[in-house]
This record gives structure tokens, sequence and C-alpha cells, in this order.
């Protein structure tokens, strides 16, 4: 019974958003805390990829985010595109007490740009905010540099879960405007084209009856 | 009485003629008395040798007259005179002699006519009649008169000795004691020593209902108050005699180690107490304790033994305990072990009887259930109902026997840990304990009859019995039955999906653990014991590598070591099948190949299979915490790893995986990683996890990345060093794309694509 929802559509859109940046910026715990409201002090690097889901109301529409989190160190240009594929969000990470690993952001937007969709909704998002005393990145350069480059920007805590919430969900609703700004561009991909349906990243609610279709069938 | 005149004729009369007509024939004349003057130092100096008086010619003689009398007659040793000293001592002695040879034996109130009128003391009486004897048997020259004479003197001497013997006895029962004690003076010097510690005995004869019928109770064990009791009275009873000995003899002669020794050895240790020991042999110790330490302790003072009376009879306790403590010695290593084997065997018995109770009741409720005739007719012959029922082609007889056997396997399970008992154990090691407190007994006790090397010898026997017994008849059988129920136990025989999903733990293996904990538990208190039994007492050095008891001690540990090595073994076994099963049942066909339109539903984290299998698996790792050192526990844990691993990598072999059946498995293999990190916590396990979370990476890549693909598989067997490259490309054949893939990648693993090569 409690794995119900499991076999239950109980979301309007599905979102692949995914989490990028320098190793030991915050990814992972910006994750579980978004997800799960949870924090690590000493987590263990990322090995491979994680996944987690989290369903945001977006306009009265339930959006679920399908948060993909990576190591970020893939040395393999076909995993890299598996990540990549498919992902309609972005949040590139920086430690602010780190200038190094905000210099990287270009790189990352750069590995984007080579992997991703182009309509992809970027974040820049300056973790670990509760270290002002530690601060390297000045709030209003990385601000900038953002505008300029036409990504949303924050500025988070994982640890005391500043921003963590709105940084997530401002990607989210970028998206959902995007995607009904394309509505007619969506019906396209909605088409589902498996085995190969790696491109599709929204899908649209099924209907009720092929909601139960399923859960006969697992 | 011419011939009287000749010189010789009458040296040689008087050669044959006793003291008395010697001197009276000297008295005839000169001539005479000079004939007979030359034999004279012979003739008396022959009489002498007869009572030891020694001649020495340089020898200066005392003035004989004024220094003897008839009492002390023969106190004379040495003499220079032979003639004058043999003269002296007829003349002190002839008239008793005289007096004694006119006696009417046959009359006792004449008696007192041997020692003439003057008024002399029983003591010199006996002093006078002593120096007769003497005179009797040196007087004999004259063949008649010395038999004459020797025999009227012995007559009156057992005469008189009986006398006093009879007064002796009177005044004794009177309780006269001072009297008996002038009574032992004139036996004594009567020589009657002897014949006096005879009377003593006689008289003090141990009385025969001096000891209770036993000190043992109702239950054959020693009653410790009867015990003591009887030790008391024995104090008692030789204080009392040990007084009137003093009184009677102080210390004119040993009556009281004497009488001591023959009724240690008669009548307390050789009768009662030996016999209230065959009885039980285990309550040597703590009786020869309560004798040489209890009983010894509390005798007073005797006069008559003086300073050496403890020393002595503590001897004597030995001197006739040994070979009660030697018996003991040996048979209380034998009885403990009989006892053992005896409780163990009841142990099982009961046991099975149990057990057989059991299973007709399981019988017995399966055949209500079905209820049929068989189960009223033969109410009390299950078993032959029983096979009756499956032999009649009924429709229930295949979910009967099935019933059954899941019944009987569930009763053996439960079961399992019943295999080795601790109570059990526990007790058999009190024993032992019980029996080291016995023989120490031993060395806590002064004068000792057995020695402390001995004591060691028997202490470290005991406790390689100890071991012996405890690992052959119960820890062995008790495991090799808990592991033939191990081996015999199918998991996947009396599954359903519902007990499935359910699933929490593999039981036997909790069972084992549990008897594992109860084989640890065991050994801990053999650890115990011999720290402090045989460690801390000195008996044994602990590291002295070829000590029998240290041998036995690591034998015990090895057999115990193998059995949780073996049984854990066949339960990783197990759990693994278990879990295989589960990724035979559980895990669906389409879990790692989403039709199109349940890709939406992909990213609900790990499949029920991964989660139910997890669980499985966090219920059984911990099993051994706390029960094993940490050695055990560690390979106990990488084994299940490394098992698990191997398990999950058939498991993905089995699959056909899509890129976004990928997400899933990904999401598996997460889980499965997080279990080992954060849960198993097995460091040498991780690497194996990670390198599965880089095979599941190789299903999320786009079959337009094949080439890509097949560059990877060579570098991945490379970099990580888990999988061998064959394996790795396994792996990716499990795609669902494999046939779209398959040239591009082997083109680029070999430079030329299999198939091409089938087609060259
Ligand atoms: N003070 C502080 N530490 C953080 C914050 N987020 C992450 N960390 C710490 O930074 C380290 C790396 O975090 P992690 O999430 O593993 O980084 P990732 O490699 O980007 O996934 C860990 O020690 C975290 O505890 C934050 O907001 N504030
Ligand atoms: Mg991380």
């Amino acid at each position: 019974m409690a794995d119900m929802e499991d076999y239950a559509y109980d979301y309007d859109y599905l979102l692949k958003i995914v989490l990028i940046g320098d190793s030991g910026v915050g990814k992972s715990n910006l994750l579980s805390r978004f997800t799960r409201n949870g924090f690590n002090l000493d987590s263990k690097s990322t090995i491979g990829v994680e996944f987690a889901t989290k369903t945001l109301e977006v306009d009265g529409k339930k959006l679920k985010a399908q948060i993909w989190d990576t190591a970020g160190q893939e040395r393999y240009r076909a995993i890299t595109s598996a990540y990549y594929r498919g992902a309609m969000g972005a949040l590139i990470v920086y430690d602010i007490t780190k200038p190094e690993t905000y210099e990287n952001v270009s790189k990352w937007l750069k590995e984007l740009k080579d992997h991703a969709d182009d309509n992809l909704v970027v974040e820049l998002v300056g973790n670990k905010s509760d270290l002002e005393h530690l601060r390297g990145v000045p709030t209003e350069e990385a601000k900038h540099f953002a505008a300029e480059n036409q990504l949303l920007f924050t500025e988070t805590s994982a640890l005391n879960a500043d921003n963590v919430d709105l940084s997530f969900e401002q990607v989210a609703k970028a998206i959902y405007n995007m995607v009904k700004k394309n509505q007619l561009d969506l019906s396209d991909y909605s088409g589902a084209k498996p085995p190969t349906g790696q491109t599709i990243s929204l899908t649209p609610t099924p209907g009720a009856e092929s909601n139960k279709h399923k859960s006969n069938c697992c | 009485m011419e011939l009287l005149k000749t010189p010789t004729v009458v040296g040689s009369i008087g050669r044959h003629l006793s003291i008395g007509d010697r001197l009276s024939l000297q008295q005839v004349s000169e001539e005479v008395a000079s004939a007979l003057r030359p034999s004279d130092l012979d003739y008396y100096k022959a009489r002498l040798s007869k009572t030891h008086i020694i001649y020495d010619p340089q020898f200066m003689d005392p003035l004989l007259l004024d220094e003897f009398d008839a009492t002390t007659a023969f106190q004379v040793r040495k003499t220079s005179d032979p003639t004058k000293t043999c003269v002296l001592i007829h003349s002190l002695l002839t008239d008793y002699i005289k007096n004694l040879m006119a006696l009417d034996l046959t009359d006792e109130d004449s008696y007192g006519s041997v020692f003439g009128s003057k008024m002399i003391s029983e003591q010199d009486k006996a002093r006078i009649l002593v120096n007769l004897r003497k005179y009797a048997d040196m007087d004999d020259a004259d063949n008649v008169v010395y038999l004459e004479t020797s025999d009227k003197v012995q007559n009156f001497l057992n005469k008189f000795t009986k006398i006093k013997f009879d007064e002796m006895r009177d005044n004794f029962d009177n309780q006269d004691y001072s009297i008996v004690a002038l009574l032992v003076e004139t036996l004594n010097i009567l020589d009657q020593e002897e014949n006096m510690v005879q009377f003593f005995k006689d008289e003090n004869k141990f009385p025969y209902d001096f000891f209770p019928d036993t000190i043992l109770d109702s239950g054959n064990q020693l009653d410790k108050e009867a015990l003591s009791t009887v030790i008391q009275d024995l104090v008692k009873y030789f204080n009392d005699k040990s007084r009137v000995i003093d009184e009677c003899f102080g210390q004119q002669l040993p009556v009281m180690l004497m009488y001591m020794e023959s009724v240690l050895e008669k009548e307390i240790i050789g009768k009662f107490l030996s016999d209230e020991c065959h009885k039980n042999m285990e309550i040597v110790p703590i009786v020869y304790y309560e004798l040489l330490v209890n009983f010894v302790s509390n005798l007073n003072d005797s006069l008559n033994v003086g300073k050496n009376y403890k020393v002595m009879t503590r001897t004597f306790i030995n001197l006739y305990f040994e070979p009660l403590v030697a018996q003991y010695l040996e048979e209380t290593i034998t009885l403990f072990e009989e006892n053992s084997i005896e409780e163990i065997n009841k142990f099982e018995k009961d046991y099975e009887e149990q057990d057989k109770l059991e299973q007709e009741n399981i019988y017995k409720s399966i055949l209500n259930e079905y209820n049929t005739d068989e189960n009223k007719t033969n109410k009390f012959e299950l078993l032959t109902s029983f096979t009756k029922m499956f032999s009649k082609s009924d429709s229930n007889a295949e979910e009967i026997k099935f019933k059954t056997n899941l019944e009987v396997i569930t009763k053996n399970l439960k079961n399992l840990k019943n295999y080795i008992n601790f109570e059990l154990s526990s007790e058999i090691i009190n024993q032992a304990k019980a029996k080291v407190d016995s023989v120490l007994v031993f060395e806590s006790i002064d004068g000792s009859v057995i020695d402390k090397k001995r004591i060691n010898e028997h202490i470290e026997l005991i406790f390689i019995k100890l071991i012996g017994i405890l690992e052959i008849y119960h820890v062995k059988p008790g495991f090799e039955k808990a592991i033939d129920v191990l081996n015999r136990y199918d998991p996947t025989e009396f599954k359903s999906l519902e007990s499935l999903e359910s699933l929490n733990t593999v039981e036997p293996l909790v069972k084992f653990t549990e008897l594992i904990n109860i084989g640890d538990l065991i050994y801990q208190m053999l650890e115990i014991f011999y720290e402090n039994e045989l460690v801390q007492k000195k008996i044994l050095d602990k590291n002295e590598f070829l000590n029998n008891a240290n041998q036995a001690k690591k034998r015990f540990e090895a057999t115990l070591d193998n059995f949780v090595a073996n049984g854990l073994n066949i339960g990783i076994d197990k759990l693994m099948d278990e879990i295989e099963f589960l990724f035979n049942t559980l895990q669906l066909p389409n879990d790692f190949n989403p039709k199109s339109e349940d890709i939406a539903v992909t990213i609900n984290g790990p499949t029920k299979c991964a989660k139910t299998v997890v669980k499985l698996l966090s219920n059984h790792i911990n099993l051994l915490n706390g029960s094993t050192e940490k050695g055990v526990i560690d390979v106990f844990q990488q084994e299940i790893g490394e098992r698990f691993f191997q398990v999950i990598v058939k498991n993905i072999k089995k699959r056909q995986i899509s890129t976004n059946g990928a997400i899933i498995l990904i999401c598996d293999l997460n889980l499965y990683y997080d279990f080992i990190v954060n849960t198993l916590r097995q460091k040498n396990i991780t690497p194996y996890f990670a390198a599965l979370k880089q095979v599941g990476q190789l299903y999320l890549i786009s079959k337009d990345d094949s080439k890509e693909l097949g560059k990877l598989i060579g570098d991945l067997s490379k970099f990580n060093g888990i999988f061998r490259q064959e394996e790795i490309y396994e792996f990716v054949t499990k795609r669902t794309d494999w046939l779209k893939v398959r040239k591009d990648v082997e083109k680029a693993m070999y430079g030329l694509g299999i198939t091409d090569c089938v087609i060259m």
C-alpha cells in the first residue's frame, strides 16, 4: 500500500534538472537538503550519479523535479552526455569561500553548451553562504556575471537551508514558463519515442485510465 | 669324705654346685676352700655372665655392701671381682629365694611371707621379684636347683603380676586412677608394658555405637553438621581418654599414641570414615580436612605423649587416610566424567522426547485440520495414519505433505539454538569448579598428605577433562546437528510471494548465530575458569605452549572456530540463496527496461526487490555483534559483502537494461552502495560496489555513443580493476539496444567487430 504512489502519477510534469560544479562545493548537500531536508557534514564525494525527486507546485500544477547529482569529474564524454541528455534545467554550483570554484563556472557553462539542450534553464548558485566570514566571491560580481550570461542567480546555504528551496523552485518555475511558452513544441516531444526516448524530458500527465493500467502491469 | 681331700675332685664337684651349695662346701674346711679357690673366678664369672655383669679386672668396685639391697642387687654393671660380687648378690637375695621355695603358691594370702616381716612397697616387691628371677637365671650350675628355682620364681612372678593386673582393673573400674598409677609403676618394674597397653585397650574398647549410622544425607551428600558432630565427639572422646591416660600412666608408659593409632586405624578411618567415603568418594577431601584440622587442633595437650602429640596424630591420620585420598583423586575425575556425560545424555533424551512430542503435535493438529477418518480410528498411531493419508490419492495429500514439512522444518529451526545448552554446560563447568575447590582443600591443610605438585596436576586434569567432555559430548554433536539442519534448509521450498515481501530474516542463520553465541558464552566461561582456577592459582603457566591444559584449550577454541566458520559459511550460503531467490522472484522483467509510458515512474527510487534485499541483509549483518571477536565479525561481514556483490552481478547479467531503465538500475546500485558504506561498513568491500555504480553508467550512455562505449569497456577494466574486460563486455551485452551497438562496440574494443569476422 505504501508503495502505491510509486506507480501513481501524482504530478503534471516531470522535469530533469542537473547539478554541476566543482567537487566539494555542496551539490550533494543541496540535493539532500532540498529533497530530504538533510545535511551531512562529512559527506563522501559522489560516485557516478545520484538521483532524487521532489514535487513542486507552480501555478496550481504539480511539477516533479528529477534531479541528477554527479561527481562532476566524469572523464568520459559519453557518460557526460548521458547526464545532460534531456535535462531542462541546470544548477551550476560554486563555493562562495573558494574563488577557484567560481572561476570554473565558465568551464561548466561550456560543458553545458557542448552537451545539453540549448533551451536549458541555468542557475548560478553560490553555496555556503553561512560562511560569510570566509567569503571569497563577492555577491555583486556573481550577480553581474549571471545577468550577463542570462543565468538565474542565488546564494544558498545547504547547511542552514537558506534559499535552497528557492533556488530549485526558481529553476522549476523558469522551466515551466518556458514550456508553457513553447506548448506547441512540447507536443512534439510528448509523443514518446522509446526505446531511443532519451530526449523525453517532460512528460504530460497520463489519463486516469492508463494510470490504473500501469499499476496492474507492475 | 676321702674324696674331698683330692683338690681336683673338689674342684670339679664345685663347678656343678649351685651358688648356695658351693658356699656351703667352702665352709667345710680350709683344704676344701682352697681346693675350690682356683676355680672360683671361672665359676663366678660364668654366673655373672648370665646376668650381663661384665668382668673387668681394671674396674674399681664400689663398696658393695653399703650400696645395694635386694631391690637393687643387679644394678651393678661391671666388676673386677666376680666372686665378691656374686657372693654379695647371693647374700642379698638368698633369704627371699628360701622363702619363695617354701611358699605354697596356691595360698595367695601367704604370698607376703616371701618378702619377710619388714613392710615394703609393692614396687620394691616387684623389684625384688625381678631380681630373684635374674638370680635364678644366674644360678644355673646345678641344673636341678636351677630348674626348680627358676620355675618357682617364674610361677610366683606370674601370680604376682596377675594379682597386680586384677587390682589395676578394679581400681580402673572405680576410677581410682592414683592407685592405678602406682600399679602401673609396679607392673612397669615387672616389664608389663605391652600387657598394660593391651589392658588399657581392652578396658577402653572403642564403643561400637560411637558413630551415627551415616554422615550422608538422603541424597548421598555429606551432611556437614553430622560430620562436625562426629569430629566433636571424637575430640571429646580422645580428650577424656588422654586425661585418664595422663592420670594413670603419666609419662611412665606411651599408651596414648598407641591407643590413638589403633583407634584411628581400626575404627575411625579403617571402618567408619572409609565406609562413608566409599558411599560417596566426593566427601573425602572435606572429611580429611575435618579430621586433620578440626580434630587434631582441638586435642588437649597430652602429658603422656608430650609435645609431639599433634604431629604424631597427623602422621597417623595421613598414614591411614592416604589410600582413600589416592582413590579419591583417581575416582573423582572418572566420576566427574561419568556424571557429566550422564547429564548430557539426559539432556539429549529430554530434548528428543520434547522434539518427538512437538512433531506429534504437528501431526495431530494437521490431522485435525483435515479431519480424516484415520484421525479418529488410529489416535495412537499418528504416524501410521499419517502415512496412510499420504498413500491415499487424496487431493489434499500434497497440501498436507507440504504443510507438515513446513511445520516440521519450522520446528527444527526454532530448536536449532537448543542443540547446545548454556545451563547444562554451565552446570558442568560449576561441577568442575567444585572439584577444583575440593582438591584445593588438600592444599590448605598443614602437613597434607598430597603435595602442591600433585594438586596442580590434578586440577589441570580436571580442566582437560572438562574441556574434553564439553567438546566431544556436547558442543561438537550440537554443532554437527545444527549444521546438518542448516544444510538441509532450502529457503525456496516453502515460500509464497506474500511471505517474500515481508521476509525479514533467514531463520537458520539467525538461529545458528544464537548457537554461536551460546558456544561463545561457554568458551568464555571456560576462559574464566582457566584464568581463575589455573592461571591465577599458578597451577600452570599461560605461555607454556606444550602444557596439556593449554593445548586442550587451544583445541577447543579451534573446534569452536571451525564450527562457527562452517556454520557461517552455510548460513551465508542460505542467506545468499534467499537473496538470489528474491532477485529471481521480486525483480520484475521490466524493472530496468520500462515500456515507453513507464518512463515517468522510473525515478521513484530503487526497486522493491532492491529494498527487500537490502532490508533482509541489514537484518543479518549484525547477528554476530557482541558475541564473537571483531575479527570473526569482519570476516563474516566481508564475506556477506563479497557474496552479495556476486549475486548482484549475476542478477544484472540476467536483465535487459534500457537507457531509461539504467536510471532505475543505478538507483538500485546506489542503494547497495549506500548499504555497504553506511551499514555494513567494510571498507575492503566498498570498491566492488563503487565499480558496480560505474557499470550502471554504461547503460545510461546513448546508443549514438556506441563507439565510445567500446573504448570505455577497455578503460573501465583497467581503471577499477574489479572487472575484467570480458566481464564489462558481458554487462554491456545486456543493453536492450545491444544488437544495434554491438558492431561499433566490438570495433572499438578489438579493432574489428566479431560479426565482421564471421562474415570474413
Ligand atoms: N558550511 C557549509 N558547508 C557545506 C555546505 N554545503 C556543503 N558543505 C560541506 O562541504 C563539503 C562538500 O559537500 P558535498 O555536498 O559533498 O559537495 P559536492 O562534492 O559538491 O557534492 C561537505 O563537507 C559539506 O558538509 C554549506 O552550505 N555550508
Ligand atoms: Mg557530491
